[in-house]
């Protein structure tokens, strides 16, 4: 299968008193129609990536990419879609009708094909009521989702999403996610989003890379990211009775905590103990004071402190 | 369409946006603008004041002068419209088109936009100060013609600034020392002013004369100063030129430079 963007052993050094090596032989592929995100904590080199894959840095030596053109190029250029969600490509003065207008000219379209592409666009991302409004009098929520039209109004096979939910509430977060989603399942491009956001990621991606001090330090699908950890559950149970006692397993494969009074803690493998058992096991410790039970898996975000810990280390 | 013709239409829309933005925003636009005429008035009244006994120029002439003059200058290198271009420079390098092209078309557009704008309020004011309407609408009809022209020039100067600030962001220091040479030895007083020779002769051949002063004497007087009209546009062609060249230059060693600090 051809890929849509690739990186093949790039290594780009900063020039300086000190020369900074900020991304050191990296290479991947994506392929049309994936959703990945790029992931990495701060100074690990994602930025320098997506500069290198869109062209804006060359790398001191290896390749990128972009349907089979080299990064940077004007056949790669037609071919990428750029949001940021930290930068704006429209014009706060203007109206978005305008600013769609002219940055669909950028791109060499024009007459009849520019017309249904807006209109598809407008369609999808539910911007009708926005276009004759000047960009400066939106809500951040409806910008960004002028933004990404803007970055697809040359309907690119590539889009690079940087925190484009950035400073967004939760209902235009959500609404946007679904946008996204419903523009990728029409158009089958691919999407590589860098977030800090790891909801967005598990919204958005099936897919990560993980990069740290420039290196790849994984790169698969988003279950696989948790490892040894994915079969990790945390139980958390309210009782109705300080005075009742912590349940203690003998053996280690169920360890337990007590929060405070009415809160008590247990964390298993489920490769170890089944749910069922578990909970069978605390049904019977705690009888009718047990009054509300939680279960939950690792968060991505701890996912990847406890990677990025590894790292350091 | 062949693709350069094709090239030349977007540049030209590009422009045309970029005009159209500077009259999006009318109150802001108006409030930039709204000390204008009060500059004309002060500053003709501090010629009267030192240098009507010359007897080259009236009262009411001056005032036009002026009036054209602070047109040019005040939209002259802006730094909002720089820092704009520069900070464009990353992006431009992700679009199918030219950093250098897109930025000349828009700093043109931007500076002509700036500039109609000014024109229409010094329209209704300069009459108000004490210029004759006749000699306002011919002044200003005439201004009509030249700015164009006078907008490459000035789109080439800026350019040669956005790329400086590519180079070496210490270059917003420079820009208010630059304007004020050019309003020097180029603007409200220049050629003029009272200077002795041979300062006056040297400060005639000029850029900052050919853009400023000798643009502000044409309007009015219907002839350029001590120079034909095909000496004037050679001059400026040549300005032109080596600004296009200059810039080429300064693009290269930008792109060269925005590789070492990361874009």
């Amino acid at each position: 299968m051809n890929n849509s963007l690739s990186a093949q052993n790039i290594i780009k050094i900063f020039d300086g008193k000190k020369p900074f090596t900020a991304v050191n032989d990296l290479s991947f592929e994506l392929f049309p129609g994936e959703s990945v995100a790029f992931l990495g904590p701060n100074g690990a080199g994602k930025s320098t990536t997506i500069k290198l894959l869109c062209g804006i840095l060359t790398p001191t030596s290896g390749l990128a990419f972009v349907n089979g053109h080299k990064a940077g190029s004007f056949e790669a250029n037609k071919s990428i879609g750029l949001v940021f969600g930290t930068r704006s490509q429209l014009y706060m003065h203007m109206t978005v009708f305008q600013c769609l207008d002219l940055i669909s000219e950028i791109y060499f379209l024009s007459g009849e094909l520019k017309k249904k592409r807006m209109a598809t666009l407008t369609e999808l991302f539910e911007i009708g009521p926005l276009l004759d409004k000047r960009v400066r009098t939106l809500s951040l929520g409806q910008r960004m989702r002028c933004e990404i039209v803007a970055a697809l109004i040359h309907k690119p096979s590539v889009l690079l999403a940087d925190e484009p939910t950035i400073g967004l509430d939760i209902i235009a977060k959500n609404s946007l996610r679904e946008l996204i989603r419903r523009w990728q399942k029409e158009e089958k491009s691919t999407l590589l989003l860098t977030s800090h956001d790891l909801s967005d990621v598990e919204a958005l991606c099936d897919r990560s890379i993980l990069i740290d001090h420039g290196e790849k330090k994984f790169d698969g699908k988003l279950e696989l990211l948790k490892g040894e950890l994915s079969d990790l559950r945390r139980i958390e149970i309210t009782v109705s009775d300080q005075e009742v006692k912590l349940y203690k397993h003998a053996s280690h494969i169920f360890s337990s905590k007590q929060n405070n009074d009415y809160i008590h803690s247990f964390e298993i493998r489920l490769s170890q103990l089944s749910m069922s058992e578990a909970l069978s096991l605390l049904s019977g410790h705690y009888g009718n004071k047990l009054q509300d039970i939680k279960i939950s898996e690792v968060s991505l975000e701890e996912v990847l402190a406890d990677r990025f810990k590894t790292y350091k280390s | 369409m062949k693709s350069y013709e094709q090239s030349l239409l977007f540049h030209f829309k590009h422009a045309w946006f970029n005009i159209k933005e500077q009259f999006s925003d009318i109150p802001t636009s108006l409030a930039a603008n709204a000390l204008v005429p009060f500059f004309v008035w002060v500053l003709s009244r501090v010629w009267e004041r030192f240098n009507s006994h010359l007897g080259h120029y009236q009262l009411h002439e001056i005032v036009v002068y002026i009036g054209i003059t602070e047109l040019l200058f005040m939209t002259f290198v802006r730094l909002p419209s720089l820092n704009r271009a520069s900070s464009d420079f990353s992006i431009s390098l992700v679009r199918p088109r030219s950093w250098l092209a897109m930025s000349f078309s828009g700093l043109v557009g931007r500076s002509t936009g700036s500039r109609l704008f000014m024109f229409i309020i010094l329209i209704f004011t300069l009459p108000l100060l004490g210029a004759k309407p006749e000699l306002v609408i011919s002044a200003l009809l005439r201004l009509i013609i030249l700015l164009p022209w006078l907008g490459l020039i000035q789109g080439m100067f800026s350019l040669l600034f956005a790329n400086s600030q590519v180079l070496w962001h210490q270059t917003n220091y420079f820009i208010l020392p630059f304007g004020k040479i050019f309003l020097v030895m180029g603007g409200v007083w220049g050629p003029v002013s009272d200077f002795s020779e041979p300062w006056k002769s040297i400060i005639l051949k000029m850029p900052p004369s050919d853009i400023f002063f000798q643009p502000a004497y044409f309007c009015i007087k219907g002839k350029f100063y001590q120079m034909s009209f095909n000496e004037w546009w050679i001059r400026t062609s040549i300005l032109i030129v080596v600004l296009f060249l200059i810039n080429q230059i300064f693009f290269f060693y930008a792109k060269k430079n925005h590789q070492s600090f990361g874009g």
